[in-house]
């Protein structure tokens, strides 16, 4: 269903159209409060009160074309209001999710769809073990897409300085998927060889 | 010998500028040592070809002696490597440190791995009741809120950032100033006229509260006195009785009612002392006293004489 079409007849409060857009929204609004929150029930919490939050702005709502990062901002202001509110305990240093978040992997192959389950469980582990700013960026830029610009202006920072926070928060993450597990898949060949 | 020290005599070694006990224990390690003979070799356009494990050993002496480790410089290039960002030159660069750096290829691969992972948490499933509970809760906001639930929501929302609460402050700072005027002034004006308005009030408040714990101790007495004078003859211990009970009663009203006058006359004139020195900081003229006058007079006790009339003491 066409975004555009749905976000004007929510601004005009068709229940249907919420709903519609609430089902294609949803597993983007939870990954996110999943980034933010440290236990699976809190995430739920969380995309609840976005959905909430987008909700009640729904009549100044910005045009499609803008949409996805305008709604990114906003449920990141929505988890850090309400991580705050609640006290919270911070998603800390060496928080590690006791939750693999269900990624509905269709794989063909049994051998494979392990393969990219244990790959994946790796690399949650590794990025839920981050730091509270550099898992932050891992979210917003290489896990929801957005651009340096997008990223900057949400953040207050220079984009150069997103760049660099950036490229810094990657090779940590890849630093601790080799200390918890090492790389599922060969280093590249050399050359010659 | 270490292999290390030899690299740091080798140019003078090939160059017959070593000193001779260096010399002969570079030559005992040479003999007892394949790599550095091989080096030597390689160097002094002897004989056989550098295998791949001497390449190696000789890039890194050298690097060693150079510019040093080359691992922070490629390891900034990995992640414009993997998104393909660099430049061909600056590509095959990168790529020709990764062939012969195991721990720099082992991230190059864990950062290829992230790089493909990452995207597929984009999405996650929630919990299967999770619609019905975001259409539940959204459903209880059918009606629009009115213009000030809106604003109290916002105001709410804004309350809960540190900034917005500083800058809140600030600016009802700034108007506290603006409509108020010079805020030493106002304190200086305070003070007189809380001398002026406040003291006899305060005077006449305590007055009344001795008066009238003396005309309640000046009941008892009698009331006593009657009682004891109408049961019996006044003997000796009920006579000291009433007159301890009326000195008591006496001293509780003496006592109260001059403390009470003290504190508060200390408390006047410690606010007249206080405004006194702010103004001679500040160079203002407070009225009451000349700057000069107020570190002479600006302790506490010290000022005008009281005007309450002192009790007599019986």
């Amino acid at each position: 269903m066409e975004l555009a079409a749905l976000i004007d007849r929510c601004r005009d409060s068709d229940e249907l159209a919420w709903e519609a857009l609430v089902r294609q929204l949803q597993r983007r609004i939870f990954s996110i409060a999943c980034g933010y929150a440290p236990d699976a029930d809190e995430a739920r919490d969380l995309a609840q009160d976005i959905f909430v939050r987008l909700y009640e702005t729904r009549r100044r709502w910005p045009s499609a074309d803008v949409f996805v990062p305008w709604m990114v901002r906003v449920a990141r202001n929505v988890c850090i209001d309400e991580l705050r509110r609640r006290r919270a305990r911070p998603p800390a240093e060496d928080l590690v999710a006791d939750e693999m978040p269900d990624l509905g992997d269709t794989r063909a192959t049994p051998e494979a769809a392990l393969d990219v389950a244990r790959d994946r469980a790796l690399v949650w582990r590794a990025f839920r073990s981050l730091g509270r700013l550099s898992r932050e960026i891992i979210l917003l830029k290489e896990i929801q897409g957005l651009t340096f610009q997008e990223i900057a202006a949400m953040l207050g920072a220079p984009v150069g300085t997103v760049k660099s926070r950036a490229s810094r928060a990657r090779l940590e993450l890849a630093e601790r998927v080799l200390a918890l597990g090492g790389s599922t898949h060969a280093a590249p060949p050399r050359d010659g060889t | 010998m270490t292999c290390r020290e030899f690299d740091h005599l080798l140019d003078r070694l090939l160059d017959g500028s070593c000193p001779s006990a260096d010399w002969e224990r570079a030559e005992r390690h040479r003999a007892a040592c394949a790599r550095c003979r091989r080096l030597v070799e390689a160097l002094g356009g002897g004989a056989g070809v550098l295998d791949e494990a001497s390449h190696a050993a000789l890039t890194a002496a050298i690097l060693a002696r150079t510019s040093g480790t080359t691992c922070r410089a490629a390891r900034d290039r990995l992640c414009a490597l993997v998104d393909g960002e660099l430049s061909t030159l600056d590509r095959e660069l990168v790529e020709g440190h990764l062939a012969a750096c195991e721990a720099c290829s082992a991230l190059a691969g864990a950062l290829k791995q992230t790089s493909r992972v990452l995207p597929g948490f984009a999405e996650i499933r929630p919990p299967e009741t999770f619609v019905q509970q975001v259409l539940a809760a959204t459903s209880r906001q059918m009606v629009e809120p009115s213009l000030g639930e809106r604003v109290t929501a916002w105001l709410l929302g804004a309350a809960r950032r540190p900034q917005f609460s500083l800058e809140v402050a600030y600016v009802c700072t700034l108007l506290l100033v603006l409509l108020f005027g010079n805020p030493v002034k106002a304190f200086r004006e305070t003070a007189a006229l809380g001398t002026v308005y406040v003291r006899p009030h305060a005077e006449l408040a305590v007055e009344r509260v001795v008066v009238t714990i003396d005309s309640i101790c000046s009941r008892s007495a009698r009331a006593i006195s009657q009682l004891t004078s109408a049961s019996r003859p006044s003997q000796s211990s009920t006579g000291q009785w009433r007159a301890a009970v009326t000195a008591v009663a006496r001293w509780v009203t003496m006592a109260v009612g001059e403390t009470l006058h003290a504190l508060i006359e200390r408390a006047l004139q410690w606010i007249r002392a206080v405004r006194d020195k702010i103004g001679g900081w500040l160079g203002i003229a407070t009225g009451a006293q000349t700057p000069a006058e107020c570190g002479a007079a600006g302790s506490v006790g010290r000022g005008e004489p009281s005007s309450f009339p002192a009790r007599s003491r019986e």
